[in-house]
């Protein structure tokens, strides 16, 4: 008998092993193809927003009216800590890592990513992290400081039972995984894309997913660094963060979480937000984006800047003029390049014709939602109203409005758009309109809400309410909460939608959506070995240039440029 | 350049942040003040700063070591390699001597904020010192077996740039931690 388990090696044409066939869950749990393992970290990223889904919605029921009993006080700061920790670091930050390691070597005409074993490092280690957070329920308790487990109150004598500590050892551990992933995406963009694809030749996708990473690089260690700090408290006794040292040093945790904090938003939304709408919008408007060179840049600057805004957390800390003064400023500042984009991709439909598609109908509404987001945010960055405002629903309205206005917005039309390329199957349209408008308007009526409890002053993280002292909390409320349960059923039709179109949804051949980035040049699902063949990149769009040699890009392009000398 | 050298000067990279977050803690409560200045003379200055050195040294061995490889010397490469590690193994014995002597006066990393933060710092810097002898060991066994066949010794580049960084980055902690720089 041999002692090597027999692997069928996928056939060419049929791209990924079924889970069916012979040892199918083994290759799975094995593979090093960044198709698997982009496809691993979108299922994982759906799993967790399910769960993270059942946590919000028990959150609602609570308050649906006001002194309610059906969660105690205690339970519902597991909830909110655990829908946080879930939604940013188990959701949106895989869903991201899903798309880019799906993607990025298909879209640079690469086979594979530099380091395949590296990839499925960053993933299983990922994974383990998330169930390292999750099995603190069976350990004695979930964590129960929120999502950034502010010291004192994550401290042992504060939060005695061992939820915190498996909350830092879990998100130190997925803070490695994406740490591994940052790096892979890194070198694979640089060292294997498609010979003469110049860095102005990179689909928009990849310019956000590149510069995405030296962000994860940048903030997760810092991260990582704060995470043992409390750690260490917890589990060795040291003191960095205890109150016997003064007490000041709760400030430093703060500042160091930020460091990280604020950085993450635009690690969720550079790919998953700005790099797919970039891809969206000049398709189904058939049209080359609008200002590429300013899409680009200004994700330069948003990179960079993105490490001195931080500041904007802590207004309410007590530091001084001089503080928030910068930290306003800054803030005020990294508004310039986010809606730069705005206007970039609303000039991308201009005089285009526009197809509205599923993919392009959350496009539309990423458009209308983040820009919300992006507005209330900008209302924290002045100083008196942050005031006002810091921690009351408003702030809870602005990361909803951020994170699924913008994140999970992209995510889904991301999904619309590469399903196709996923499955080999179209997603099917009908459902996927019921799932857009459910959507949209479950979404918006749940959350634009909380600008209203906000500003008339609830506190964020209170898990009741009393029935007087302040006007309209009950219908407030009251509408959130039903219309959560629209957004919620959205979320259900988008999973029957899979099901249904990976059984009977419309083949879709190499290319659907007739796009311009070369993922879409091999088969739909593509081979084991991505391309045999691919065309040389000399524009952004080398796919157009490829179908209409009459007229490509570059020959435009060089054309201008003589032109203007 | 080759992905090997690139993911490892990247990596270093992040890792450096990782250190900064640790050392502005360490400087945070090093403020004037704290606890910090009372037990910080217990620290052997002098005995550091010769470790030091020869961790320092080690820098220059390795970066030896990969030349005589790049030339196709494998054997003086071992050599030179086998020195590196004996440097980079004297280094952890001060710093387990060092150890010894301040859990001796019962300064522990529960004691205050200077136990707390000195153990820290200097305790991630000896792992990564660790790590890296153990990787370095696994080195000695590639070439003495010709793993890498061709002349491709990019693997082993990427690992002296892991090397240097851990020097540079005891050379920071060094000043900051024994010298109390800024």
């Amino acid at each position: 008998m041999s002692s090597f388990l027999k692997i069928n090696l996928p056939e060419s044409g049929t791209a990924l092993p079924s889970l069916r066939s012979v040892n199918g869950l083994l290759n799975w749990l094995t593979t090093v193809d960044h198709k698997q393992i982009g496809i691993m970290y979108l299922l994982s990223g759906f799993l967790f927003l399910f769960v993270g889904m059942a946590e919000g919605a028990l959150m609602r029921i609570q308050l649906i009216i006001p002194n309610n009993t059906f969660l105690t006080a205690f339970e519902y700061a597991h909830l909110f800590s655990m829908h946080g920790t879930n939604m940013i670091f188990m959701v949106l930050t895989p869903i991201m890592l899903g798309f880019v390691t799906y993607n990025l070597p298909l879209m640079i005409g690469a086979n594979e990513m530099a380091f395949p074993r590296l990839n499925a490092f960053s993933f299983w280690v990922f994974f383990l992290g998330a169930l390292m957070v999750y099995f603190s329920f069976l350990a004695g308790g979930a964590p129960d400081a929120g999502w950034f487990s502010y010291v004192p109150l994550s401290d042992f004598f504060y939060s005695p039972n061992k939820g915190i500590s498996y909350w830092a050892l879990g998100i130190l551990t997925m803070g490695i995984g994406t740490t591994g992933a940052a790096l892979n995406f890194i070198v694979t963009t640089l060292t294997l894309r498609n010979k003469g694809m110049k860095f102005t030749h990179f689909p928009l996708f990849v310019w956000m997913s590149f510069l995405n990473s030296f962000l994860i690089l940048g903030a997760f260690p810092v991260l990582n660094s704060n995470l043992v700090m409390l750690l260490f408290d917890r589990l060795l006794g040291t003191h960095f963060y205890t109150i016997s040292t003064g007490g000041d040093t709760a400030l430093l945790y703060q500042n160091l979480f930020w460091i990280f904090g604020h950085p993450e938003v635009y690690i969720l939304i550079l790919p998953t937000g700005f790099g797919i709408m970039s891809e969206v919008f000049p398709v189904f408007s058939r049209k080359p984006i609008f200002g590429y060179g300013f899409v680009a840049a200004s994700s330069v600057a948003i990179m960079l800047l993105s490490f001195g805004v931080w500041g904007h957390h802590m207004f309410t800390v007590g530091y001084g003029t001089a503080f928030n003064a910068f930290f306003s400023a800054t803030s005020f500042l990294i508004a310039v390049p986010t809606g730069i984009k705005v206007f970039n991709w609303a000039a991308t439909m201009w005089k285009g014709s526009v197809r509205f598609t599923t993919s392009m109908l959350f496009a539309l509404a990423f458009l209308v939602d983040f820009t919300t987001g992006g507005l209330s945010g900008v209302a924290f960055a002045v100083v008196p109203t942050d005031w006002r405002l810091h921690n009351t629903y408003f702030v809870v309205a602005h990361i909803h409005y951020v994170f699924v206005g913008g994140v999970i917005h992209g995510a889904m039309a991301g999904v619309y758009y590469w399903f196709p390329k996923f499955t080999g199957r179209m997603l099917n349209e009908k459902i996927g309109k019921l799932n857009f408008w459910m959507f949209f308007i479950g979404f918006n009526l749940t959350f634009f809400v909380f600008h209203f409890l906000g500003l008339l002053g609830l506190p964020r993280r209170v898990y009741t309410y009393a029935s007087y002292g302040m006007p309209y909390l009950e219908i407030l409320n009251m509408i959130s909460t039903l219309s959560a349960s629209i957004f919620i059923g959205s979320f259900f039709v988008f999973l029957y939608n899979i099901f249904y179109s990976l059984r009977h949804g419309k083949i879709a051949g190499n290319n659907p959506w007739d796009a311009w980035t070369l993922e879409w040049y091999t088969k739909s699902p593509p081979p084991p070995k991505n391309f045999n063949t691919v065309p040389m990149a000399r524009s952004a769009r080398p796919l157009w240039d490829f179908k209409h040699p009459e007229d490509p890009d570059w020959k435009r392009e060089s054309k201008q440029k003589k032109e203007r000398l | 350049m080759s992905k090997n050298k690139l993911v490892m000067y990247f990596f270093v990279g992040s890792e450096s942040f990782f250190f900064l977050g640790l050392i502005i803690s360490y400087l945070y409560l090093n403020r004037a003040g704290g606890p910090i200045q009372f037990t910080q003379q217990y620290l052997n200055i002098t005995r550091a700063l010769i470790f030091s050195v020869i961790l320092w040294i080690s820098s220059l061995t390795i970066y030896i070591s990969v030349r005589k490889l790049k030339k196709g010397k494998r054997k003086s490469a071992i050599v030179w390699l086998l020195i590196t590690i004996a440097l980079g193994s004297a280094f952890i014995v001060e710093q387990v001597m060092e150890y010894f002597d301040l859990l001796q006066l019962n300064i522990n990393i529960g004691l205050n904020v200077f136990g707390s933060a000195f153990y820290a710092v200097t305790g991630f810097d000896g792992l990564h010192v660790f790590v890296g002898l153990i990787i370095l060991l696994l080195f000695v066994r590639f070439l003495s077996v010709n793993y890498f066949k061709s002349k491709e010794t990019d693997a082993y580049s990427a690992i002296s740039i892991y090397w240097y960084f851990v020097s540079v980055l005891w050379f920071v902690i060094y000043g900051v931690v024994y010298l109390k720089i800024p």
